[in-house]
């Protein structure tokens, strides 16, 4: 894995250049926020209320306060300023993004939306299961599969009988 | 003493078959939450949400105060032997936790870490028994301006203590009451922030956001960044239990975390992290043998533990007796509340007598139930750890969207889960604290309702918001809370330095 490469001061030059642009777009998204947040208040109706308070004022002290803490936060950022990040959950690091395993379980949440509701809990629900433990690392493919066909039955039995919740039985709803 | 015929009262709904049940199936999930990298108690209860929503409300609420309490055990264990805090009240009990561990004192670690635990949360829930009703006969008296002026004292405590970057708290905040505006205003019928779509009429649902932002925001963080797919654990193999000295250096850090964390969870102050610092650092300076801390001081591990689970049980002050949350944790409790359509506040203790003292009372029996859990039964917890990362995490996953889609059986929620997460990703990324967000969504709505409230009373004059001696002594005590802490922070963020940085990755 090219995460074992670390600790190098290029390496972590780097990451700070990239930390500095991630930084810059959340201060924007932020400011952004409570910009439309503003934006959206002028559609509500003046207050009828006594107290000359409506559904609008609250949301306009967000607003002013959301860009007040965006702009605080640009500042910081261009001064030179950044984040700690979260220090997580075992052995992280940041100099290393390995974006295909992000976006392979960033995939695999799209798939399970997309196929539940046709293919059916226990089908999309196996291929989720086999997905996500591949893109956290896992490469023992058939040991796999089988875990996770086994882990979404039981998910699909203990709900579906014992919860009485309901799950889509989808492609196997002649077996289930 | 109404507190103790009271409490009595709730030994009697705590000690039915069903409710013991239901204590110590939440203190078993509690622990295992606890130990389990990745999954903590605010979510596992976001999670159950749904799950109980045929239960007596008493039932779930033992449940749930059982995984809070339990997290609180399991994270110490995860800490000790990962070096990898399950919970933000463990981080500092990696330090010199993980030293004993490799040093063969792993048992004694755990040990100290379930006995200090056991100790706090007795004392702790003792005090909040007796604390509450005096608590409520104050809070009967305030208005709506003090209200929320408490809201606003438990909105800036939690997103300004918590982590280190202020201005990043306000803006975790920030976009927390926002989410919170999302939908239907409850007096006026007005659609806000919903940008046409109708599904956003009723808001974004308070599970999709914690599920979001702890689970899928998580699995992101470690595929994006993870440098080993295992997990290092340190071996009890062959470690001694505490020795006598290891008892006579720990009961005195026991009492003192105690009273170090509920005080501090009990003013509306937030975080479980800032009191196990501070007993850290009395620890250390009492102590005859300072330069033994980083290097496996039994007292670094002693005192946070207690801290921690005595913090848990302040917390739990304000939202019994106020209904004002300080915690993640307490924010998804209140929600439990809210589900049953019973609002935490001054009027619960009254209407709701046998709920909270029932729970109060499961505190007690659970916190012995933890004991046995997590002493004698370590072993077994350790096992958990040995579950593949790969594993974990895809449960995890797979947990999250089975609660997102369950929750209406709505593809539509998964995708505003999706995006939640993504969310919680790159805050995680950029050091963005997540409780800040959490409790602004769900006690923003509430801090609205009082402040329109109190602004109708007065019709509309702002000067009404500093028109008590409460909440003058509020926001001026807010001004302190947010100046001392930061002080006592940097002196003991010194300290920590000379002792070996903590928790680095």
């Amino acid at each position: 894995m090219t995460g074992l490469t670390s600790g190098t001061t290029a390496a972590q030059a780097a990451e700070h250049r990239h930390g500095g642009w991630g930084e810059l777009a959340f201060g924007g998204f932020l400011l952004a926020l409570g910009v439309v947040v503003f934006l959206d208040t002028r559609s509500l109706p003046p207050p009828n209320a006594a107290s000359g308070i409506g559904p609008a004022f609250f949301p306009r002290v967000v607003a002013v306060v959301t860009v007040a803490i965006a702009v605080a936060l640009l500042i910081q950022v261009l001064r030179g300023g950044h984040g700690d990040a979260d220090e997580g959950e075992g052995d992280l690091d940041l100099s290393a993004l390995h974006i295909r395993s992000a976006l392979m379980v960033a995939g695999a949440i799209v798939m399970h939306s997309l196929l539940i509701d046709r293919a059916g809990y226990v089908i999309t629900a196996s291929l989720t299961f086999w997905a996500i433990a591949y893109a956290i690392g896992s490469r023992r493919y058939v040991r796999d599969a089988l875990l996770s066909l086994v882990v979404a039955v039981v998910v699909y039995v203990v709900f579906t009988r014992g919860l009485s919740i309901r799950l889509p039985a989808g492609v196997l709803e002649a077996i289930f | 003493m109404e507190g103790i015929s009271a409490l009595l009262e709730g030994f009697a709904v705590a000690l039915t078959v069903t409710n013991l049940l239901y204590a110590l199936v939440g203190t078993t999930i509690g622990t295992l939450v606890g130990v389990l990298p990745g999954i903590g108690p605010a979510l596992t209860i976001a999670l159950l949400l749904p799950l109980t929503y045929g239960l007596e409300p008493a039932s779930t609420l033992i449940m749930f105060a059982g995984i809070y309490y339990g997290a609180m055990y399991g994270g110490s264990t995860t800490s000790i032997l990962l070096k990898t805090p399950g919970e933000s009240g463990s981080i500092i009990t990696a330090i010199d936790g993980n030293k004993m561990a490799r040093g063969g004192r792993g048992a004694a670690a755990l040990s100290t870490a379930a006995i200090g635990s056991f100790v706090a949360g007795a004392i702790a829930t003792t005090v909040l028994a007796i604390a509450a009703p005096a608590i409520v006969n104050v809070a009967v008296k305030l208005g709506a301006h003090d209200y929320f002026a408490l809201m606003v004292m438990a909105f800036l405590t939690v997103s300004a203590l918590l982590g280190r970057s202020m201005l990043r708290g306000l803006a975790s905040l920030a976009l927390g009451l926002v989410v919170g505006l999302i939908g239907i205003d409850f007096q006026s019928g007005q659609a806000r922030l919903d940008f046409g779509v109708v599904r956003l009429l009723d808001g974004v649902d308070i599970v999709l956001v914690i599920v979001g932002l702890f689970a899928i925001g998580e699995v992101l963080y470690v595929a994006a960044h993870q440098t080993n797919a295992a997990f290092t654990i340190a071996s009890l193999q062959g470690s001694r239990w505490m020795s006598k000295d290891d008892w006579r250096r720990s009961w005195k850090p026991w009492l003192r975390g105690t009273a170090i964390g509920f005080p501090l969870g009990a003013i509306p102050a937030g975080g479980s992290e800032i009191p196990t610092f501070l007993s850290y650092s009395l620890e250390m300076k009492l102590s005859k043998h300072p330069e033994e801390f980083g290097q496996g001081a039994i007292e670094g591990v002693a005192g946070p533990e207690a801290a921690n689970n005595a913090n848990a049980a302040g917390v739990l002050v304000p939202l019994l007796t106020l209904g004002i949350p300080t915690s993640a944790t307490a924010a998804v409790i209140l929600v439990a509340f809210q589900q049953y359509g019973i609002q935490p506040g001054p009027q619960l203790l009254t209407t709701q007598s046998a709920l909270v003292w029932g729970l109060i009372a499961s505190l007690f029996i659970g916190n012995v139930m933890l004991l046995v859990l997590n002493l004698p039964l370590v072993g077994l917890w350790v096992k958990i750890l040995q579950i593949p990362k790969p594993y974990l995490y895809a449960g995890i996953t797979l947990f999250a969207l089975l609660g997102a889609y369950t929750t209406n059986s709505s593809v539509f929620d998964i995708w505003v889960m999706g995006i939640v997460g993504a969310l919680g990703y790159l805050m995680r990324r950029f050091g963005y604290p997540i409780a800040p967000l959490i409790v602004g969504a769900i006690l923003g709505p509430l801090a609205e309702l009082q402040l329109r409230r109190a602004l109708d009373i007065s019709a509309g004059n702002l000067s009404v918001l500093v028109s008590s001696p409460f909440s003058i002594t509020v926001y001026a005590v807010l001004i302190l809370a947010l100046v001392l802490p930061k002080m006592l922070a940097r002196r003991n963020a010194g300290a920590a330095h000379r002792n070996g940085t903590p928790v680095t990755g």
